[in-house]
């Protein structure tokens, strides 16, 4: 547990050293902290300001001590603190996540389970091919056609935006409020057709294993019906691994949103990255940068964690067996 | 002359590659409809980028062939001057869609299977002399691969495309760093299963160089389930590029793939010209589930037991 939780810091620092190298060093700071017409002697106070004229081991312990609290610099575009801009946006992406998540599993786990019970007929198949059409739809394509249709043909849901949220533990949340459940609809949604495939997938693999285990027999014997089965003592064996892949996978819904809310126009984090990318925001995009694994790392480390206390039988890298 | 021979040549090793991964066993790939329809809309998409100068109506890319009074006109509409019918409609520049579909799928093709190729071949260097050499070597990589894969595909591809700006050779670079590592890991795993083997022992037994066994013996069996990851990896690095290119950090505007057609028809499309968008859309989920659902019977004829 500690040697995994030292792997996790490990590669937090790791990703820091390639940060910094990465956007601090190849791409030179200077030029997009002043202006262009700027005169000799403004450059060099900014490079005394910022400390550019440090030796280079300097500078990185700098920036790791400034990121040890929290201090990832200035946005150029919004003068606000960069890190602050990032948390100020993420709970958007985070609800809009979570609710892409429930809909992964509410939308894929019946169908997966279905298609494991009818494997070789034609629902079972037709369901597969279904998925395959989930995985080759790209998400901002999908996401324009429910616009499309939605929005623009029946005008039931509105096209972009957020509209109302209301503010809960602090949060300025939009599933809770009445206005603003349907502005989220169609970007999670789009964001879940995804997922909802691999569920899918992974609900008939497990289900497929499950139906042929005894206790589905003596279920079956003690006239059980055949729902009751599937639904309820199959649904309960194949739920651990899915959890646990979902888990993993809402880490990359939070960067697959990144499509999905230019597409919509929601106001989150991801939005907010690739406005900072087009205006060379390059302290926002280092805060998110570090934020991402910030919250990749946390996530795998949770997940393994559960996963050893759901499923004993599960050891950690190096703990004795 | 030489190109279109060139081309030819590229169509005929694209058919002998898929001929020699079902090795005789076609009749237990073509079962049931979608295996046709799969593989034939494969082809003639193929076809379609291959032959895209001598198939399209216009040279889109030819601005002397533009005319911009054309603009965003209907499908099946005509040009003012008559000469042609644009039966997918226009763009702003009045460029006729259809062969900007043609000349996009190339980028998008071009792209993909470039990519592939390059992250298969360092894939398959680091997985193999990881297998090979144990210890810290691979131990070292193993984990560098993790960590490469804890972390979701486009985010990695944005990172690199923010720093490196717009460009197909970068789009390209990109994309190998984010995906070598998928291709290291499934190497490692057949290679490893595969070095314990009598045949490596026997190699070993005469003599033959590090080089040898790797290159001649080895390789050639870990190469079956590369060819399903790959297919899909395909599909995968088109869904990718024509993101990035849809966020606007892809390909560059003078050469654009079908995500950049998209995006630039994104626009439009609430004041009702859906064309621009939805033709190069529906191409684009053509291609992409057509490899798709063709990488899918390929790993059911090639390793039943295999699971995505």
């Amino acid at each position: 547990m500690l040697r995994r939780l030292a792997q996790s810091l490990f590669v937090i620092a790791a990703m820091m050293v390639i940060v910094f190298f990465g956007v601090y060093l190849i791409g030179n700071p200077i030029d997009i902290l002043i202006s262009p017409d700027a005169s000799l002697q403004e450059i060099e106070d900014t490079k005394i300001r910022f400390g550019f004229d440090q030796p280079i081991h300097v500078q990185f312990l700098q920036f790791v001590g400034n990121a040890l609290q929290g201090n990832l610099g200035r946005s150029f575009v919004h003068g606000e603190s960069a890190v602050g801009l990032i948390l100020h946006y993420m709970p958007a992406t985070l609800e809009l996540a979570m609710l892409g998540l429930i809909f992964a599993i509410v939308l894929g786990l019946p169908l997966g389970v279905y298609a494991g019970y009818r494997a070789e007929q034609w629902q079972g198949k037709a369901i597969m091919t279904g998925t395959i059409f989930g995985f080759s739809l790209p998400n901002f394509w999908v996401g324009m056609l429910f616009i499309l249709f939605f929005s623009v043909h029946l005008q039931w849901l509105p096209s972009t935006g957020r509209g109302e949220t209301v503010e809960i533990l602090g949060l300025h949340l939009s599933v809770f409020a009445p206005g603003g459940l349907k502005y989220m609809l169609l970007p999670a949604l789009t964001l879940a057709l995804y997922k909802a495939s691999l569920v899918a997938r992974l609900a008939r693999a497990g289900t497929q294993e499950a139906l042929l285990q005894d206790y589905v027999k003596f279920a079956r014997a003690k006239g059980i019906s055949e729902s009751r089965i599937l639904f309820l003592h199959v649904l309960k064996n194949i739920l651990i691994p899915i959890v646990a892949v979902l888990g993993l996978e809402l880490g990359s819904m939070i960067a697959f949103a990144v499509v999905t809310e230019t597409v919509f126009s929601w106001p989150g984090m991801g939005k907010l990255l690739i406005d900072s990318i087009t205006k060379l925001d390059r302290p926002v995009i280092v805060a998110y940068l570090m934020m991402a694994v910030l919250i990749f790392v946390t996530i795998n480390l949770v997940v393994d964690l559960l996963y050893t206390w759901l499923d004993p039988r599960v050891r950690l890298i190096g703990e004795p067996s | 002359m030489m190109d279109l021979l060139l081309r030819c040549a590229l169509l005929a090793l694209g058919l002998w590659l898929f001929a020699r991964a079902l090795r005789g066993q076609a009749d237990l790939y073509f079962s049931g409809p979608m295996a046709y329809i799969s593989a034939a809309v494969l082809l003639v998409f193929v076809c379609l980028a291959l032959f895209a100068p001598e198939i399209s109506p216009q040279n889109p890319y030819d601005l002397a062939q533009l005319n911009i009074l054309d603009g965003r006109l209907a499908p099946g509409s005509s040009s003012l001057d008559d000469a042609m019918v644009y039966h997918l409609g226009t763009d702003d520049q009045g460029r006729d869609i259809l062969s900007g579909i043609l000349y996009g799928l190339r980028v998008s093709l071009t792209v993909s299977l470039l990519t592939t190729l390059l992250a298969m071949t360092i894939g398959v260097l680091v997985g193999m002399y990881a297998a090979w050499k144990g210890g810290k070597a691979e131990a070292f990589l193993m984990r560098l691969v993790d960590l490469q894969l804890s972390f979701p595909s486009i985010l990695v591809a944005l990172m690199l495309m923010a720093s490196f700006g717009r460009g197909v050779d970068k789009v390209v670079v990109a994309l190998v760093i984010v995906q070598w590592a998928y291709y290291a890991r499934t190497v490692r795993g057949t290679a490893l299963a595969e070095t314990s083997k009598d045949y490596i022992a026997a190699a070993r037994c005469l003599g033959f160089s590090d080089a040898r066994i790797l290159l001649r013996h080895l390789l050639p069996n870990c190469v079956p389930p590369l060819l399903v990851i790959s297919t899909i990896q395909v599909a995968n690095t088109i869904v990718l590029e024509s993101s990035l290119s849809f966020l606007g950090v892809g390909v560059p505007i003078t050469n654009p793939s079908l995500g950049l057609l998209i995006s630039n028809g994104y626009g439009y499309m609430l004041s009702g010209q859906y064309w621009m968008s939805i033709y190069p859309g529906l191409a684009l989920l053509a291609i992409v589930a057509a490899i798709n659902l063709v990488g899918d019977r390929l790993r059911d004829t090639i390793n039943p037991r295999l699971k995505r």
